[in-house]
């Protein structure tokens, strides 16, 4: 990887986990507040959902040709760091260990089977 | 192919030892394993098995992500633990 490319990947990361960071902060605070599943992590739920119709697009355009150095940014950067393995993993361990199972099973089945269908259309929309 | 779903399994699993550590909240776990880790690559990655019409391939990403996933996690939470006496009640990433 070129020295530009590793630069725009850090620079990507960092601007798409700090996005990360505000928008669970935001959303939570209102899921919190209004749902009766408060627990639930609604907000990585939904940024996993967001960067995963992004990373489709981008992938589908890529093949349209986008350059090596936009993919670096936007696909691995931003969308990298905007989504996350990690922290959903935590989440949906804490869930069950407080008791509620099914709810830790909605968020497995949530977030892979409406990021599989984000990221399907966002492909699909890329090679329209 | 093969190769490639073993590494990303094999990373999430090194990775994920890490969110049991409370004390490193905002960096270790929202920068560097939020940031280190990804779902994008994940689902599109899965998708692009299946357009590839190798579904077995993505079921069996899918699965092996998810389990070794979350596996990472109560291991990592275990050793943290077992290494730093249990977390307190509520105590998140």
């Amino acid at each position: 990887m070129s020295g530009l490319a590793w630069l725009l990947v850090c620079l990507g990361a960092g601007v798409g986990s700090a996005a990360r960071f505000a928008t669970d902060q935001w959303v939570q605070v209102r899921w919190n507040r209004r749902s009766a599943v408060g627990r639930f992590p609604a907000g990585i739920l939904l940024i996993n959902v967001i960067g995963s119709f992004v990373l489709g697009f981008l992938a589908g355009a890529a093949s349209h040709g986008l350059g090596p150095l936009v993919l670096a940014f936007f696909a691995t950067g931003i969308c990298g760091g905007f989504t996350t393995f990690s922290t959903w993993a935590y989440d949906t361990v804490r869930v069950a260990g407080e008791g509620d199972r099914a709810l830790a099973l909605a968020n497995v089945a949530l977030t892979v089977g409406a990021g599989m269908l984000a990221a399907a259309a966002g492909l699909g929309l890329a090679l329209v | 192919m093969v190769g490639s779903l073993l590494i990303g399994a094999l990373l999430e699993l090194v990775v994920l030892r890490r969110p049991g550590q409370a004390r490193w909240r905002a960096l270790a776990t929202t920068g560097f394993c939020g940031g280190f880790t990804t779902w994008s690559t994940f689902m599109v990655g899965a998708d692009e098995l299946i357009a590839a019409h190798r579904t077995d391939l993505a079921i069996g990403y899918l699965a092996l992500s998810v389990v070794m996933g979350l596996a990472a996690v109560v291991v990592g939470a275990g050793a943290t633990a077992r290494i730093m006496g249990p977390l307190a009640p509520g105590g998140e990433p």
